[in-house]
Order: C-alpha cells, then structure tokens, then sequence
C-alpha cells in the first residue's frame, strides 16, 4: 500500500528542518564569519552555540531519512501512523526553535528583493506609492506572529501613558505637549526563516489584506450582519452553533480569497506552506480561524473560477494532494468537516457571498472593487501554462527568470511577472525540489553532514534564482521592445560558424548563435540595442562589492590577515543607483547570465560611451573561456577625476567572441571552475588555486617547526 | 429515477474536472422524470454545472421533456442555489456566472421554454424529509 500522504508530510518536515539549517548558516555568514558586521563583532562563542542548532536541525533530516525509508518499505498502516505522529512532533520542534530558540540569535538582513514585494503591495494593491508599508520580521510562526505592528501596542498603551503623564505636569511653561505619533504604514510580519524563500511571500497579501479591509472598502454591515441578513436566522443559527468568532473567520476568509485575486495560484501554495509548518493545536476548531483544510478549499474553489491554469493536470494534481494532507490533519482535530452543518454552511456562505459582493458581482460596490485591484488582476490572468512551463524549465536549470523567450528562437524574450515567477517556483518546489530530496535522502545515507550541506545548498541554488529573477524583471519592463526586424541577411548557420575558426563574429554569426540558443544570453528583451557590428553590449548588474580598508588587520602584518579583506555588498532595488567615486575600485556583474558552447571564446570591454567618463570595466582579465556559465564580473574602476553615477540597467559592456577549436578542457568541465553558474559577482577566491593553497601551507609548516 | 449524489460522488462537489472524469458512475438515464438529491453535499457551480449539463444532455439524446427535480436539504436564498446549481452550465450559455440573480433565472425560465422543460428545486428537511419550499420554473 501506497502512502504517500505520509510521505509528503515527512518531505514537509524535511523541507522545514533545511530551511532552518540554512537560515543559521545565514546568521553564521552575516555575524560571526566574513561578514562586515561578523569582522566588527566577533563573538568567539556564538559559533559554539550556533552548532547546538545545526546539530537539531542535523537530527530531524536525519531522521526524515530514516522515515521515507520505512515507508519506501512495504509500511503497515499502524507504521504509517506513527510516522504521521511522528512528522507532527518534529514539526512542533522545530516550531519551538524558532519561536523560542532564535529569538536568541540576530536577524539576517532582509534580502532587497522582499523589500521590493513589500513595494509592490503598497504601490499595486494599495494604490499608494507614498504609503509606507511598515516589514516586521518575527520569531512567531502561527498566525499571531501576523498580529499588526508589534510596536504599536507600545505607542498607543505605554508611550500613551508616559506621555499623558509627562504632559500632566508643567515641567516648562510655553512649551508644547507631546503626543504620540500616528503612523501611516502598513504592518505585515513575515516568520524569520522564510525571509528568504520568495514561496512563501504570496502569504503577504493576505497580511496586507488586514489592514486595507476598512470600513470603506467592506460596507457599514460587518461581515456577519451581512451573512445573518442573507441566510436568515434557522441557518445562521448552525453558524452559531461552531461557537467561534464568526466575525474574525469570515475576515481570514475574506483576507485569503482577496490574496489569491491579487497574486492568483501561488497564494495557495504559500498558505498551505504556513498551514502545515504549524501543527494545530489541542482538538477542536480554533476560535479565530477557520480550519487549514476549508480555508485551501474556498481557495482552490475561488481560483478554479478566475484562472484556469489550476486545472492544469500537474498543478491541479498537487494542490489536491495538499488539501488531502491538510485535511487529514484536521481532521485528527475536528473531525470529518463536511459533517459538520455550520461547516458547510459557513463555506457555503463564504463563496457565493464574497465572490458576489466584492470579487465577480455586478453590482456597483463590486464593480468599484474591482476596478481598484483590475492592474493586478489583469497581470494573474495573463499566466499562460506554456509560459509558466518554460520559467520552470529555466529555474530548474539554475537559471534566473526575468524574462522568457516569446519565439521559438532565443532572439526575442518578454518579462517576466512577479505572479508567474512566484508560482513557477512554487511548482519547482513540488516537482523538483521535493522529489530530489526525497531521492537523495533514501539513497543515500545521512551519517556526514556533507549530505546536509549538499541539500541546503540545492536550496540555496533555487532560492538566488527565484530572487534574481524577481529583482531583474521589474528593470525590464522599462527596456522591453517589440521584436525588431535586424535587417541581417546572409545568417550563416551554426555549423559553419563552428567550423571556420574566426577571430571576431560580426553581428550575423551572433545573432545566428543567439537563434539557436547556442549561445545563450538571458534576459535579452532589447537585441537591436544590444547588437552592435561584432559585439554584444552587455548592462550593469544589481550587486556590488565596495572594498573597505581594513585598519584593524593591516595587510602585511601577519601572512594570516590576508583573510581580512573587508568588503560590504550592496543590493540596489528598482530606480536605485550606486556612486562610484574617482579612483575607487568595486566589483559588480553583468545583468546577463551567459553561456558559451565550449568552441566559443568572449572578450569582455568596456563601452566607449562610459570609458570617456573614465569607467573602466575590468582589471586585466576580461577574457571569457569557452563553455563559461554565468554573471560575467565586472572589475570596475573610475579611473576619471569625476564621480560616475552607475544605474543597473545600463549598457556600460560588450562582449566580442571567437570561435576557437573546442577545448580538452571547457570552463565548466573544470572541476576547480570557482566561478562557474554563479547568478552575480563573487569576492576572489584566490585561497582556492592550487599555487596560493601550496604557498600557505609551508608558510604554515614552517611556522609550526619553529614553534 | 432517483439519484443520491452523495453516494456517487461524495459529499464534496467543487471540483468540476474530477467529477467530469466520474460522470460513467451516474446510472443511465432513461427516464423522463429525474430526482437529482444533493443533501449533505457541498455544493460549487464548478462541479454541479457538470452533472446539470450531462443531465440535460441525456434529456436531449433522448428527445424527452426534461421534468428535473433538485433536492437539497439547505434552505439556503433562491440565488445562492440557482448559482450553484446552473451557473456556467452549457445549457444556460456562457459567461452565467456573473449575471444577476434575475437575468439568471429569466434564462433558465426561457431555456426551458424552448424544450418544454420543467425544473424544481426543493428544499427538503434532512431528518423529517417535510418539503420547507419548491422552487418551480419552466412550465
């Protein structure tokens, strides 16, 4: 007997403990190991106490493994329960370390592209780009975690308090009492671990959904005066008969299907996330909100109506899946819903009433509802499968999203829409990331970390390229042209191309390679802009690595403190710009991800327009061997008397290429290829050549002979 | 012929595709006069307005007068259960999901017009099976 409910909740608990490992290795990288803060604050036993976590975190993969192996062999069901009970106190320890445990531990920053979501909220969904949309980032995983403004209880009970009492008295005469500030924000609170994974931020909306549902927007009527008036007093007395807070359920409800209208699919993939990361509570329904599995239902349902790509066979075939499990985990608790006539009327109610009154009616209210989310809306309706397949396809490949190809060619590619990438990693994860875990992990054996490590970095891999893809698209919606007619005549084919060595392509053999997808060059939404006579202008990046003195360890001091180079990184959001003064040196990287057949060679250079400012590209080492994978670093210096003000974007580089005889050896092929695939610049791994590992460790022998 | 949905499909009915898929599991209608019950099923258009069509369909095939009797043992507003019950069905035509109450049930009236058809919906107690109220259209 199959069990693969079982088996799913063992994945989800899996899937958890990674997240976990990996947010406390992202604590160790920003605190207490190379990073600015970390070289500042060097807490010698904070490492100590990080390892008691990993070892935790180490203990539940572990014993997942253990788990899917046992169900992958012939499991009775008394086993099957076990294991289910089992998945359940796992997940509640893990539940406990984090709201109990990291509370102890610092905050890692909070990546720039979830700033940019928060930004979207506010200027899409809210309509007010002056809004301040205030991101708390909290220990608590439940629901309460998502309670308004932590600090607002402090402004409005204490600070009130100390306030009123200081303007009680004249303390000096003529001058103007205090009062407490009131502040225009938004407040949403995201759990800690998922700041960095973009799967679960669609949950977002239906935070923000909480503040914007005012008086306004819902009518005078609250939402269970609306509902008794409706269905009349003998039904409305089966809602009654729940003993819950009607009011608050229908409000959740309304804050799920408002989510799922603005962001479309992957709000429900991301509840669901946050529903099962958190095993309910001692039996019973919970007095504010309505049970998991009724909640992804009234999802589903309302989705099934507005965006038929969930009726997709892949897709429809694991949300169904997932309300499964979730309802048989409520079910432990409250027994078989359905059964339950408040239930059913209560779901009833919720989908034929919000959808009428605010999501599909035709009445005046509605209609003014409507208009006020249709830019959003319209952006979700235009997921198309195709498209979304193919965003799969490129982030599976560890490739960024930002655009995809509209033609069957390469030459031509659109934007790509926070909604799409969003559910497109969704769908990796369940197609993808989920299967490949439980693949490794009843194959292999959990006994060294280096498994563990291996799948927090398969994590990490998809993780960067789901941001990437969310913080370049939006630069592209101001590039994006319709496809242009080149005008190129004579394009020699690839083979031919291949074949006859030649020194420099002219634009007919790039754009021949760029058809074909040969050569791969994404996001390339612009060509005739980027296409020049024989090279490929290429834009700035995102990222940069400004380089700080580092007057604490003087270079030369000690052969040791060469591990000191200090650097700070820099992430610039949309419209942002870096300033790059006369004669400082940074790293950055290309906007493009490339990749070279292994018979193809590029030569990376600067643009005349930005060298007559003084910015030069790269430091001697602009040569790209064939069969490179990834973000081209950019060396940058301003070698001018002037400050050079950089936006991404820009097209400050061009690439030349060669065909060359195809190597032994191409760039990826090389084991010790330190910069293969990499989705931005990196820092100089020169501890990582042979020579400079050689050098280090008779320094090192000699120094301990002498001792 | 009476047909108690509950036992073919369950109790849940909100998936249209997969009650598609199971529509061989309805007996073969032959008859003129058909009782659909849905009592203690969870009701969506999206599922519902499949078996509404496939019944009317048979009713076609079988050049009869449809007489449709619905069941359901929830007295829920008449528009919620027209909603449910023949939104978005091939019969009523397309896009009825977000038209009024009143446009929609002068489009069922008419539809059946056309056939001679006649549907109920009765509203029925769960325990005492005493009707609370028909709702009557078509002839």
């Amino acid at each position: 007997m199959e069990y693969d409910l079982e088996k799913n909740y063992v994945l989800e608990l899996l899937d958890r403990a990674i997240r976990m490992h990996q947010h406390i290795n992202a604590i160790e990288t920003e605190f207490y190991r190379g990073g600015v803060v970390a070289q500042a604050n060097s807490l010698d036993n904070a490492p100590e106490f990080l390892e008691s976590f990993r070892h935790a975190t180490h203990e539940v993969i572990a014993s997942c493994s253990k788990l899917l192996k046992k169900l992958r062999n012939n499991p009775t069901s008394s086993d099957a329960m076990t294991i289910f009970k089992v998945t359940q106190s796992g997940l509640m320890l893990l539940k406990e370390m984090h709201e109990i445990g990291l509370a102890n531990l610092p905050r890692p920053a909070v990546p720039i592209e979830l700033s940019r979501f928060t930004r979207i909220i506010g200027e899409h969904v809210f309509k007010e780009p002056t809004l301040k949309i205030a991101l708390y980032v909290s220990e608590n995983v439940t629901e309460t975690a998502f309670a308004s403004d932590p600090l607002g209880k402090i402004r409005s009970s204490h600070l009130k308090n100390f306030l009123d009492f200081v303007n009680s008295f004249e303390l000096l005469p003529d001058e103007e009492n205090h009062q407490v500030k009131n502040e225009n924000s938004i407040d949403i609170t995201i759990p800690r671990i998922d700041i960095h994974c973009p799967m679960t931020w669609p949950t977002l909306f239906h935070e923000a959904a909480h503040s914007l549902l005012t008086t306004e927007l819902r009518g005078k009527q609250t939402f269970v005066e609306r509902i008794k008036e409706k269905i009349g007093n003998s039904l409305f007395a089966h809602l009654e008969t729940l003993n819950v807070n009607l009011e608050s359920w229908a409000t959740e409800v309304w804050c799920d299907l408002f989510g799922a209208y603005v962001i479309g699919p992957s709000f429900f993939f991301s509840q669901y996330y946050s529903f099962i990361a958190v095993p309910p509570l001692n039996g019973g329904l919970h007095k504010d909100h309505p049970p998991a599995c009724l909640r992804l239902k009234l999802i589903k349902a309302f989705l099934g109506h507005r965006n038929p790509i969930i009726k997709n066979e892949k897709l429809s075939r694991i949300i169904d899946s997932h309300i499964k499990l979730v309802q048989k985990i409520d079910e432990h608790h409250i027994g078989n819903p359905n059964q339950k006539t408040g239930l059913r009327i209560f779901s009833d109610v919720m989908r034929f009433q919000f959808r009428v009154t605010f999501f599909t009616g035709t009445e005046p209210e509605a209609t003014t509802f409507q208009e006020k989310f249709r830019s959003m809306v319209d952006v979700v309706n235009q997921i198309e499968t195709e498209r979304l397949f193919l965003i799969y396809e490129e982030l599976k490949e560890g490739l960024p999203a930002p655009s995809i190809r509209v033609t069957e060619d390469y030459t031509h590619e659109k934007p790509t829409s926070v909604q799409e990438v969003l559910l497109a990693s969704c769908y990796l994860r369940e197609d993808y990331l989920l299967p490949k875990l439980d693949n490794l992990l009843t194959t292999e054996t959990i006994g060294n970390e280096s498994i563990v490590e291996q799948l927090v970095n398969v994590y990490d891999k998809v993780d960067e390229t789901v941001l990437r893809s969310l913080q370049l698209s939006e630069w592209l919606f101001m590039f994006d042209q319709k496809p242009q007619d080149l005008s190129l005549t004579n394009i020699p084919n690839v083979d031919s191309i291949k074949t006859n060595i030649t020194p420099l392509l002219s634009d007919r053999e790039i754009y021949s390679l760029l058809k074909s997808g040969e050569l791969r060059v994404t996001p390339l939404v612009n060509l005739k802009q980027q296409l020049g006579s024989s090279s490929l202008d290429l834009r700035l990046g995102t990222s940069f690595e400004i380089f700080l003195p580092n007057n604490r360890h003087p270079l030369g001091e000690d052969f040791r403190d060469l591990e000191h180079y200090h650097s700070k990184r820099i992430d610039l959001d949309f419209l942002e710009h870096i300033v790059l003064l006369p004669g400082e040196f940074m790293l950055a990287h290309s906007f493009e991800y490339l990749s070279l057949p292994n018979w193809l060679a590029g030569e990376l250079d600067g643009r005349s327009t930005y060298a007559r400012l003084g910015l030069e590209i790269h430091m001697t080492a602009g040569m790209i061997d064939p069969g490179f994978e990834g973000t081209t670093t950019f060396e940058l210096f301003n070698g001018g008397p002037n400050s050079i003000r950089l936006f991404p974007g820009l097209r400050v580089a061009q690439l030349r290429f060669r065909s060359v005889n195809p190597p032994e050896f191409p760039y990826s092929s090389k084991m010790n290829a330190k910069y293969r695939g990499r989705l931005q610049h990196h820092r100089s791994l020169y501890k990582e050549d042979d020579d400079y590992k050689s050098i280090y460790k008779e320094i090192k022998k000699r120094e301990n002979k002498s001792r | 012929m009476k047909i108690k949905i509950k036992e073919i499909f369950g109790e849940e009915l909100l998936d249209g595709e997969l009650i598609r898929r199971q529509l061989q599991n309805l007996p073969q209608i032959i008859n003129k006069k058909i009782i659909i019950d849905y009592s203690e099923c969870v009701m969506e258009y999206d599922a519902t307005g499949v078996i509404t069509d496939y019944i009317f369909d048979r009713f076609s095939v079988a050049k009869s007068t449809p007489e449709l009797i619905i069941i359901y043992d929830l007295d829920y507003p008449e528009e919620y259960l027209l909603s449910f019950l023949f939104s978005e069905t091939k019969f009523l035509g397309e896009d009825t999901a977000h038209i009024s109450n009143e446009k929609r049930k002068e489009l069922l009236n008419k539809k059946l017009g056309e056939c001679n058809g006649k549907v109920i919906i009765r509203i029925q107690d769960s325990s005492t099976k005493n009707v609370i109220r028909d709702y009557i259209y078509g002839i």
